[in-house]
């Protein structure tokens, strides 16, 4: 499975398992992330640590949950951002639009 | 690369003879001995064709295409049995479940290469048949989301780069927008997304960027931050792009006084090459996702230039590249690449020709624009 969730202090911690995050999967994981109803309002921290590579498609899956969580009143979090992804995001401006954290522990903190 | 095939048969022996044959033949082949390892697969990466045995422990063949067929990513694989059997109750049933074709496992090498040769042509060739039709209705249309020529003013000169990925339509988009012989605004726009669904909707975004851009002018509002919040505010509230987003470049220049000024949304850097100096500078915007916020935080800047001056707005396909099998997105790499051609006093045709060129796999499709100081 390419993304897997479990529940921590209230807060969904989503674990994305692919190295190259792409248009391919950009759909699914948007209906992953809409369909991530566990928790009201919903608190999402995504783990990003596998993702070496994130294409555009990728990345407007990620805006477009974040968008749908904010619309339900709930907060979504990255952590264990790669350095080259964690560039691009710096660089498009995109690191003011999500909350990025070092690590899960931290995000949980914030977000329960 | 040759085209990818993915073997699914629960005999190792059949298997390996199989892959052996089709390798030789120039196919990039992985296989299977089970549905449950070739879904595995499937999720890292798509193929361009499945060839299943039918009679397998656990789930058989015919349960493999089924659960294809439930999946959109993957029904449209182009889907062949290979049996033992020949039974026409068989055949029937793997016909009837949309695979394309039968083949008998006592078929002849030579003969099983050669259709899966003619199979895999054909394909092809469909599918460049859709796309062109495509492309001539659009043409028809005049719905162009890049211009196809360069613009000449009388300060600047205005030359674009556009190419498409993997001959697909994009969700790059550009425009020269002259409002009068003193100023034209040039638009550089991404739309998150590939192919045929980012395509479709650049041209939404470039609706309301055109008319944004002429109602600010009509209002005597020059301003570029201004007009991105106007744009940004209208895309904002549009619900039919509600989970659709798009980065932008906005230049406006000045012809008569021979400025430019440039505001962006999560757009990448704009490039500026000294003449003088030989050295190139980033213009970093301020502005977020155009329509993610009700405001976009987007400022503006004032960007000098002097004769033989070169300024580049990009879209991400052109920092985007595979090498050695690993995907990379890197400004810094482009920026000394674009620097060492522009040392040379290359025209801007040769830089691109020598930068975009096919030995380097593109991941996208990819948008430069080069304007020139004169």
């Amino acid at each position: 499975m390419d993304y897997s969730k479990s529940i921590i202090n209230n807060v969904v911690l989503i674990n994305i398992n692919l190295s190259e995050a792409s248009l391919n999967q950009s759909e699914d994981f948007k209906k992953f992330l809409y369909d991530t109803t566990e928790v009201t309002p919903p608190k999402l921290v995504l783990d990003m640590s596998e993702i070496q590579y994130m294409d555009s498609s990728f990345i407007g899956a990620l805006v477009a949950g974040l968008k749908n969580v904010l619309s339900k009143g709930g907060e979504m979090a990255l952590v264990n951002v790669n350095t080259d992804v964690m560039a691009l995001f710096e660089l498009t401006r995109l690191d003011k639009v999500f909350k990025i954290y070092d690590t899960k522990e931290e995000a949980i903190e914030e977000l329960k | 690369m040759g085209k990818k095939i993915l073997l699914v048969d629960d005999e190792p022996f059949q298997l390996r003879l199989m892959q052996q044959v089709l390798s030789q033949n120039g196919f990039d082949v992985v296989t299977a001995t089970s549905v449950a390892t070739a879904f595995e697969i499937l999720d890292n990466e798509i193929q361009d064709l499945i060839i299943s045995d039918i009679e397998m422990p656990e789930a058989d063949g015919f349960e493999f295409r089924r659960r294809l067929l439930e999946n959109n990513q993957l029904k449209n694989i182009p889907f062949l049995f290979h049996t033992a059997h020949n039974k026409e109750i068989l055949i029937d049933k793997g016909l009837a479940l949309k695979a394309i074709d039968y083949i008998d496992k006592n078929t002849p090498i030579v003969q099983l290469v050669a259709k899966v040769k003619n199979i895999l042509a054909a394909v092809v060739e469909q599918k460049e048949k859709s796309i062109n039709e495509l492309k001539l209705v659009a043409d028809k249309l005049n719905l162009k989301n890049v211009p196809n020529k360069s613009l000449k003013l009388k300060k600047f000169e205005v030359d674009v780069f556009h190419k498409t990925f993997q001959n697909h339509p994009g969700g790059d988009f550009i425009d020269f927008i002259k409002i009068d012989d003193r100023y034209t605004f040039i638009v550089l726009g991404d739309v998150m997304g590939k192919k045929w669904g980012a395509w479709f909707f650049s041209f939404t975004f470039l609706s309301y960027i055109r008319s944004a851009i002429r109602l600010c002018v009509f209002d005597g509002n020059l301003s570029v931050a201004q007009i991105m919040q106007r744009i940004n505010q209208v895309i904002h509230v549009d619900e039919f792009l509600d989970d659709i987003y798009s980065t932008l470049s906005l230049v406006l220049i000045d012809d008569e006084e021979g400025l430019i000024t440039y505001s962006g949304a999560s757009d990448l850097p704009l490039l500026k090459f000294g003449n003088a100096t030989n050295e190139i500078t980033q213009y970093k915007s301020k502005g977020l996702l155009l329509g993610f916020f009700k405001n976009g935080n987007f400022n503006e800047q004032l960007i000098s230039s002097e004769s033989n001056d070169k300024i580049y707005l990009l879209s991400d396909g052109a920092i985007d590249f595979e090498a050695n099998g690993v995907k990379k997105t890197d400004l810094g790499m482009f920026a000394k690449e674009l620097k060492a051609h522009l040392q040379q006093n290359l025209t801007f045709k040769e830089i691109t020709s020598s930068i975009f060129n096919n030995k380097k796999y593109q991941v996208d499709d990819c948008s430069l624009i080069q304007i020139k100081r004169l």
